[in-house]
């Protein structure tokens, strides 16, 4: 967060309002976004009612914005991050209980345990994210091409492994983690706004944040400064696959169920949370705070529209168009 | 491989070698066709054949303008969301007339693929993403229209469906609009722009190519052919598929990398790309020859998708594999 502030004051040209609105364009949005919200809504998008649910809706997607967001800070995508979030809740949900067992899937996934289902899960998601990095730095395959093909080979092997048919997951604590709220909060609330903050440390402070930076700004650069641009690059995207892995359990503990084709227009809102909020493409510009206000846009303008009884479907067009709207608005103040 | 074929010089054996190399696409076809006869002895029934094209037919539309924006160095993640929507527009008001209202999804996969062009070329948005977008308003203005399909009765498409041949009207339609890209490909100077584009933006510019032009042609023509494609798919179904095409859009670039295109772009030809989709149509009608599980059928386009895009990034040499998602 720091670095940008510094980068937008260092910037000069233009009158106060537009330099202004530079540095904190996403705030201003944000904050006209609530006020339209609740005028059009007549009061209802402000009650805290609302709010929680609000919040509660755009906790799955924000952990996985925030994966995105620090592959987008090394001019990187990852798009096999929401598919790492389907398997992850398959394994933990058809792994985790015994009645699972019965059911009527292909058998593949032996029953693990409740606690270890949910390690092995982790622990494969950031694996992914592992092989994704390995296979972007030693064999030099563009991120969008190892990650979709990643994406790809994860989608057959959650159809393999359930059959095809959801996974219903019968054990209480999921429905009881899912639903159970601390001041007025759902707990999965909590999940994503600790991982938030944590990494909002992570990047501001750490050593290792400021290579994310640095590399993203120019990675031959960085790698002539000795930064080891290769470790932090596999590092950053086996990061991104366990936060994939986490946004899969909160998935799972939200709606009790998963199938292989769960993720749908997952992966489209998850992107446009994190361009919304001002997250360059080309890397090194962007923050935790960006992919946080870009979520929580995203998710009330889809509440807005199911307040306002405006068909779903209609939804994930806006966010097309919305997607659209930002970048090209990030491309012309990047260069004005 | 061009240079070999362009040398006059070796003998027939050296020739003989040098064809086969220029062409292993359609090696690999035959190659695939005696295997599967040999797995399947209805494989080769003149009634499979024409199905396995009227499969390949739809797909087959919507890879030539896929092709074409990949050659320029881009992709089309919208042309399967396109398709559905065309198709959902003249279902639902196939009352109007079939045929103007077939001009009228051709302009509206024209129009998605012309919002395309202006934001990749004037808005500075990298094509991935630009076209990830136009999925999404696509599929869900599509879905917006109709959540179910809408079923058409229309003498016209009964008629359509019902002609008598091998080749049925999607592989005719398919096939024409092959050829006229085939020749448009072959006699003019905004083919050669596609290429030289998709070799090296810079070298392109500098030699006077007006990119943006190009650029926003070439999405409005993919976008158009989607449209084309949705006119087909209500012409086979007799219906507007909201639904219809889901994944397509991979499948279509996974056939054109099967093709022997380069992902990386400006290299390619239109026909291997076609061979490409019949192949990939072509191993999915084995598999459901020989009765194999649907959820292994995945697994297996997974892995075809995969061994083709895998292939295409180990033919490039190593210097010229760049960073797909580029910078402006």
């Amino acid at each position: 967060m720091s670095v940008d502030i510094q980068k937008s004051e260092a910037r000069d040209g233009g009158a106060w309002p537009l330099r202004l609105i530079r540095g904190n364009a996403g705030v201003a949005v944000f904050v006209a976004f609530i006020v339209i919200a609740t005028i059009v809504s007549g009061g209802r998008f402000i009650q805290p009612a609302n709010i929680s649910v609000i919040l509660f809706q755009g906790s799955v997607i924000g952990v996985l914005a925030l994966g995105q967001t620090l592959v987008m800070l090394l001019a990187g995508i990852d798009l096999s991050i929401v598919t790492v979030a389907i398997l992850a809740a398959i394994v933990m949900g058809a792994g985790g209980s015994e009645r699972q067992q019965m059911m009527d899937m292909s058998g593949i996934l032996p029953f693990l345990g409740f606690l270890p289902s949910i390690v092995v899960a982790l622990v494969g998601s950031a694996a992914i994210g592992f092989v994704n990095g390995l296979a972007i730095v030693k064999l030099r395959i563009p991120a969008f091409i190892a990650t979709l093909a990643m994406s790809l080979a994860l989608s057959g092997l959650a159809m393999l492994a359930t059959g095809g048919s959801p996974v219903h997951y019968p054990d209480p604590f999921y429905d009881g983690f899912g639903h159970a709220k601390t001041l007025g909060l759902p707990l999965t609330v909590y999940v994503y706004l600790a991982l938030a903050i944590l990494l909002a440390v992570f990047l501001a402070r750490s050593s290792i944040g400021m290579m994310i930076y640095a590399i993203g700004g120019n990675a031959r650069t960085a790698a002539l400064s000795g930064i080891p641009v290769g470790r932090i690059t596999i590092f950053v995207y086996a990061l991104s696959g366990l936060l994939g892995g986490v946004a899969g359990f909160l998935f799972l503990a939200r709606t009790g169920s998963v199938a292989p084709t769960s993720g749908g227009s997952l992966l489209l809102n998850t992107i446009a949370s994190v361009v919304i909020g001002g997250v360059s493409l080309y890397g090194g510009k962007g923050s935790v705070a960006n992919a946080v206000v870009g979520t929580l846009l995203l998710a009330g303008l889809g509440n807005l529209m199911n307040i306002l009884l405006i068909s779903p479907y209609l939804q994930d067009a806006v966010s097309g168009l919305i997607i659209v709207a930002a970048i090209m608005v990030n491309v012309r103040l990047d260069r004005g | 491989m061009s240079v070999a074929s362009i040398g006059t010089g070796g003998g027939a054996p050296a020739r003989l070698r040098s064809l086969l190399a220029r062409n292993d696409v359609f090696v690999i076809l035959v190659c695939l066709g005696v295997v599967a006869s040999l797995l399947s002895p209805d494989f080769l029934s003149a009634g499979n054949l024409s199905n396995l094209l009227t499969q390949s037919a739809l797909l087959g539309i919507l890879s030539i303008g896929q092709f074409m924006v990949i050659v320029t160095g881009g992709f089309d993640l919208s042309v399967a969301a396109v398709m559905a929507l065309s198709s959902v527009v003249l279902a639902r008001h196939a009352s109007i007339g079939l045929a103007p209202m077939a001009l009228v999804s051709l302009a509206v996969g024209a129009g998605c693929g012309l919002f395309n062009g202006l934001v990749i070329a004037e808005g500075r948005v990298q094509p991935l993403i630009a076209t990830l977008a136009m999925m999404g308003i696509a599929r869900g203005l599509a879905f917006s229209l109709s959540e179910k399909s809408i079923l058409v009765h229309d003498p016209l498409l009964t008629w359509l469906r019902d002609m008598d041949g091998f080749l049925s009207a999607p592989t005719l339609v398919w096939i024409v609009a092959t050829a006229i890209a085939f020749v448009w490909l072959r006699t003019t100077r905004q083919a050669i722009h596609l290429y030289a584009i998709g070799g090296s933006e810079q070298t392109a510019r500098l030699a006077g190519v007006a990119i943006d032009r190009v650029k926003i042609g070439v999405y409005t023509v993919s976008g158009m052919l989607s449209g084309l494609a949705g006119v087909v798919l209500v012409i086979r179904s007799s219906s507007g598929v909201p639904l219809g095409g889901l994944g397509w859009e991979l499948d279509s670039i996974a056939s054109i990398v099967i093709g022997g295109a380069s992902l990386f772009g400006g290299e390619g030809r239109l026909i291997p790309a076609m061979a490409g989709v019949v192949i990939y149509q072509m191993i999915a009608n084995v598999m459901n020859l020989v009765g194999l599980d649907p959820f292994y059928q995945n697994i297996v386009r997974a892995a075809v998708i995969i061994l083709a895009v895998g292939a295409s990034i180990l033919r490039q040499p190593s210097g010229v594999r760049r960073n797909i998602l580029g910078r402006p």
